[in-house]
């Protein structure tokens, strides 16, 4: 097999639905210890953009506002999930109600299948994101690495893909490597993020040299001992393996190869080496 | 995601809403307008999963009536969307399940 040489790509930001963002990194704002953590955490990923959801709201709750002015003096973009939805009506529904209550038309597409694996829902996910696209949303789906599926995606007028790198929450990484290779090749032109899954920077880090244009995480930040630390590793490895995609991998190799040039270095005509016992 | 059963809750109503009244007692919410009224007589309806008996008429009118005026909030009847332009003309029908929510964090 020929090896390909390493190939630089020029250095872009991450633009979703034409909007320029000043990150790669999306956070989650769920279960986190406290608010405060939470704008201290959002604040040292640099994240551009923050999800949320919707909640049963009580009489006299006020958790609502806070939220809201909390996310607002943030500076971010707030992404909406449809998370909890099964069915494509109550993702369409629970999208059109937030896009009212967070004054934006882009969503974060959840159609969940199973509780066990919170598994996209994938025929409704792409029948809600139908109804959505053509209602005027920016949908974000939150999806499988199936291809076929992307294509049904793009084709209901997605304009980015959301493929998992593991179960939520389960903070197992890039479970299926080989298919999300197939999907980065397959889709060179689409935004990709992965969400969901990722545990550790190392992750993020894979997924970026990979070529995934973004990566959403939640609770590998807000479980961390240390959630904004754990959110600034997390951003300066996406960093890097973003610069690491720019500048071209080289490609891994089944046999050694000298690094050091070997033409002109001493005795290297002599061909000597290790006597190896009866080798006369 | 149809209305109630009807005669199942015919014969469960009246000690639902003893419940429901003695519940909102209990929470103190009885000093919300005219709630108590309404836990005796008025119209079955699901709000955010719970029953409960209104005399509202429209979704604007069941809306201040919890005390949700002025609230950020978004609203569904049974599973659609009800744009906050549009609480004021829908009407609230016995069996209807209301969905009245908030921001909150996610991921």
């Amino acid at each position: 097999m020929n090896v390909m040489e390493p190939k630089a790509v020029a250095s872009s930001a991450l633009a979703l639905y034409g909007v320029e963002l000043p990150s790669r990194l999306l956070l989650g704002t769920a279960g986190y210890p406290s608010p405060q953590v939470l704008a201290r955490a959002v604040e040292a990923s640099g994240a551009g953009i923050v999800t949320a959801s919707l909640r049963r709201e009580r009489a006299r709750g006020r958790n609502g506002d806070r939220f809201l002015e909390l996310v607002r003096a943030l500076g971010v973009r707030v992404l909406p999930n449809t998370a909890g939805c099964r069915t494509v009506k109550e993702a369409v529904t629970t999208a059109q109600m937030a896009r009212e209550l967070f004054a934006t038309d882009w969503v974060k597409l959840e159609v969940i299948a199973n509780d066990d694996t919170l598994q996209p829902e994938v025929i409704g996910l792409v029948e809600a994101a139908g109804v959505l696209s053509r209602e005027g949303f920016k949908v974000l789906p939150y999806t499988t690495e199936d291809l076929s599926i992307a294509e049904r995606l793009i084709a209901a007028g997605c304009q980015v893909l959301m493929p998992w790198g593991a179960p939520i929450g389960s903070g197992r990484g890039l479970a299926n490597p080989y298919a999300l290779k197939s999907l980065r090749a397959y889709f060179p032109g689409v935004p990709l993020i992965i969400d969901a899954g990722i545990g550790a920077p190392s992750h993020a880090a894979a997924a970026m040299e990979m070529g995934y244009d973004g990566v959403l995480i939640n609770t590998a930040v807000a479980k961390a001992g240390d959630p904004a630390r754990m959110a600034e590793a997390f951003a300066k490895a996406i960093a890097a393996g973003r610069a690491a995609y720019e500048a071209g991998l080289m490609e891994a190799r089944d046999m050694a190869q000298p690094s050091t040039p070997v033409a002109g270095t001493p005795f290297f005509d002599l061909g000597t080496g290790p006597e190896v016992p009866g080798d006369d | 995601m149809g209305p109630a059963p009807g005669p199942r809750l015919e014969l469960s109503g009246r000690i639902l809403f003893n419940w429901r009244a003695a519940r909102f007692a209990a929470v103190g919410i009885c000093e919300e307008r005219s709630l108590t009224t309404h836990s005796v007589d008025g119209r079955e309806i699901v709000v955010n999963g719970d029953r409960l008996a209104t005399r509202a008429r429209t979704l604007a009118e069941l809306l201040a009536e919890l005390g949700f005026a002025g609230k950020r909030i978004a609203t569904a009847r049974n599973g659609d969307f009800v744009a906050e332009g549009a609480r004021i003309t829908t009407a609230i029908e016995r069996g209807d399940s209301i969905e009245i929510v908030s921001p909150r964090h996610g991921g």
